[in-house]
């Protein structure tokens, strides 16, 4: 069996990094969590996780600036992050995919099955 | 001093035809002559109902106050008497008329007689009357109006304002009179070129839609005002431009507030809304375990509910973007007729499902490209289609047809739905604006689809418009400036 891939969601809503945990685990990813991205950046460093949700609007640092940070360290840029955010106007996903992501969900029109299809792509 | 002379019986014909009514009185003050016109004003047939007449005596004259003038008249004073108000000694009729006494002397140089001509100018003083009435009523609306009212000439320059109008722009009168409303800096420069657009319009035409800008009031401070304007023409010649202005930065502020409101608003309900989305998602694809029948059924309503709240928030928070003028149009050359298709393989679930027929015009096809931003398009488009079928009825049409003009690419969906009632018709791009007769079908709608449309549309410089026949269907029209053929 293939080992499991780490997945860091950077999340600080309670009531929706419990569902995404719960929909990640059940698929078999290990999940770390980080409910602000300066630990959101610590943890990336220190695991090098497979792949990172990344939240925008975030305590101490927010989700542009996360990217903008891992932008400048070659150990982790390319780790693929995929925004996973409510902020839907253009300027914001196109922010956001300049700043590095691979991918920009909206959390209220992204389905769970669409997000695991596009996980899968980007661990594959 | 040589006068002309004039024949006798010249004299007696210009007496009998004159307009003035002539008449003589000798020294006792008895009338002695009277021409034609004198006994049309006199009310009298007959020479003797007046000659030998004692006009010292008359009531009538004693009345009009007449008596001292031609005791004076009659001392070889010549006199001249205005507004002289006389009630005729026959008929009682009320006349205003003026007199001039001119003494007639012998040749020893004393007055024997006294010519009086006279005039009736009842009419001419009641003309002036109601002038009177109609400029003091003019005053008193321009004093009292809630509205500023500042006049132009016809290079804007100040002529005069109202009370109101001072309130708002904070100057009086004299400091503005004469300046140029352009160059004495009372317009932010930012409005500045778009308010000499308009006022230069408003020189040409009676019919100026209001516009808004912003002025800089003589204490410095900035205020929103809406301005309306129309001509002033002098005997067909353009001489001015009368305008009403209203201070409307308590509706602007009001406006900016309620967009900030809807949108933090939205925000906020975003997060429970993903919660309540996500968690329903996570039950119907079985990571929870097996739902039975019943548990699945409500578990599916509570997630088509959170869907069709995420599209109402969605849409409030994009029609309060692009109100604020938050969302920046990238404008690009599209193909529309390949955009519409587009939206139509996206939509075969819900159009197969009603068993829908879409009917493109083959000249559709050959329309060509338009310059606007694809995204904003994409909305617009979505929504007139995503009506075309959900108020469509069960087998329908939408016909999809295209028109070219000089300057627009006209696109027309035309349903065969339940249509709009008459009455309702000008309500449909309003906000929330939802016709009575689809609110008793069970058709999920927000009202906001619509109103959106036609704030992009009318932003990317088009317009939209709609026909509709209620229980046939409805035809929605969009306009769109056609791309300029680079040269």
């Amino acid at each position: 069996m293939a080992i499991s891939k780490n997945i860091l969601l950077v999340e600080d809503e309670e009531i929706l990094y419990d569902i995404y945990i719960k929909m990640l685990t059940e698929r078999g990813y290990n999940v770390i969590l980080a409910n602000n991205g300066k630990k959101g950046y610590k943890i990336l460093r220190k695991e090098k996780p497979d792949l990172v949700l990344l939240d925008i609007l975030l305590p101490v640092m927010d989700g542009f600036m996360f990217l903008k940070k891992i932008k400048k360290d070659a150990s982790i840029k390319n780790i693929p992050v995929i925004i996973l955010s409510n902020l839907g106007q253009d300027s914001d996903i196109a922010k956001g995919l300049e700043l590095g992501a691979v991918d920009y969900c909206i959390k209220n029109s992204t389905s769970i099955d669409e997000l695991l299809e596009k996980i899968k792509k980007y661990l594959a | 001093m040589k006068y002309c002379e004039i024949p006798s019986d010249l004299q007696q014909e210009i007496l009998y035809h004159s307009p003035i009514g002539i008449y003589t009185i000798d020294k006792h003050g008895k009338v002695d002559s009277f021409n034609p016109k004198m006994m049309e004003l006199a009310g009298v047939s007959d020479l003797s109902q007046v000659i030998g007449l004692n006009t010292l005596t008359s009531p009538s004259y004693k009345k009009a106050g007449l008596v001292k003038f031609f005791k004076e008249g009659l001392k070889g004073k010549p006199f001249f008497a205005d507004s002289i108000e006389y009630y005729s000694y026959t008929t009682g009729k009320r006349s205003v008329r003026t007199y001039h006494g001119v003494p007639l002397k012998n040749s020893k140089g004393r007055c024997e007689r006294l010519l009086l001509l006279v005039q009736d100018v009842t009419d001419k003083e009641q003309i002036m009357e109601d002038l009177r009435m109609s400029e003091e009523n003019y005053r008193t609306l321009y004093d009292l109006a809630n509205d500023g009212i500042i006049k132009f000439d016809e290079q804007f320059r100040f002529v005069s304002m109202n009370k109101k109008a001072v309130q708002i722009t904070g100057y009086i009168d004299k400091e503005i009179k004469g300046k140029n409303i352009l160059e004495m800096g009372i317009i932010a420069p930012s409005s500045l070129s778009m308010v000499a657009k308009e006022l230069k319009a408003g020189l040409k035409s009676r019919v100026n839609t209001p516009f808004e800008f912003e002025i800089i009031k003589k204490d410095g401070r900035k205020i929103w005002v809406e301005l309306s304007c129309a001509p002033i023409s002098i005997k067909n010649k353009v001489v001015g431009v009368v305008s009403i202005v209203r201070d409307c930065s308590v509706r602007k502020e009001l406006s900016k507030m309620r967009a900030e409101f809807i949108s933090i608003a939205s925000h906020q309900l975003q997060t429970p809304l993903s919660a309540i989305k996500l968690s329903s998602e996570l039950f119907i694809n079985g990571y929870l375990g097996k739902l039975n029948k019943e548990q699945s059924k409500y578990i599916k309503h509570i997630d088509q509910s959170s869907k069709r709240a995420i599209t109402l928030v969605n849409n409030l928070l994009k029609s309060s973007q692009i109100e604020q003028g938050r969302i920046k149009f990238a404008k690009k050359p599209v193909a529309l007729q390949k955009l519409i298709a587009e939206i139509i393989k996206e939509e075969h679930f819900v159009i197969d499902e009603k068993d829908i027929q879409i009917v493109m015009e083959n000249k559709v096809d050959k329309t060509p490209l338009v310059n606007i931003d694809p995204a904003m398009i994409r909305i617009v488009i979505q929504n007139i289609i995503s009506n075309a079928i959900k108020y469509n009825k069960l087998h329908g049409k939408i016909i999809i047809t295209s028109e070219t003009s000089q300057r627009n690419v006209i696109f027309a969906f035309e349903d065969t739905g339940v249509g709009i009632p008459d009455d309702q018709q000008k309500r449909v791009f309003t906000e929330f604006f939802r016709a009575e007769n689809v609110l008793s079908l069970s058709t999920v709608g927000t009202g906001l689809g619509l109103s959106i449309a036609k704030q992009i549309v009318e932003l990317s410089g088009g317009d939209m418009w709609l026909d509709s026949i209620e229980g046939k269907g409805t035809k929605i029209y969009i306009s769109i400036p056609k791309l300029k053929k680079i040269k």
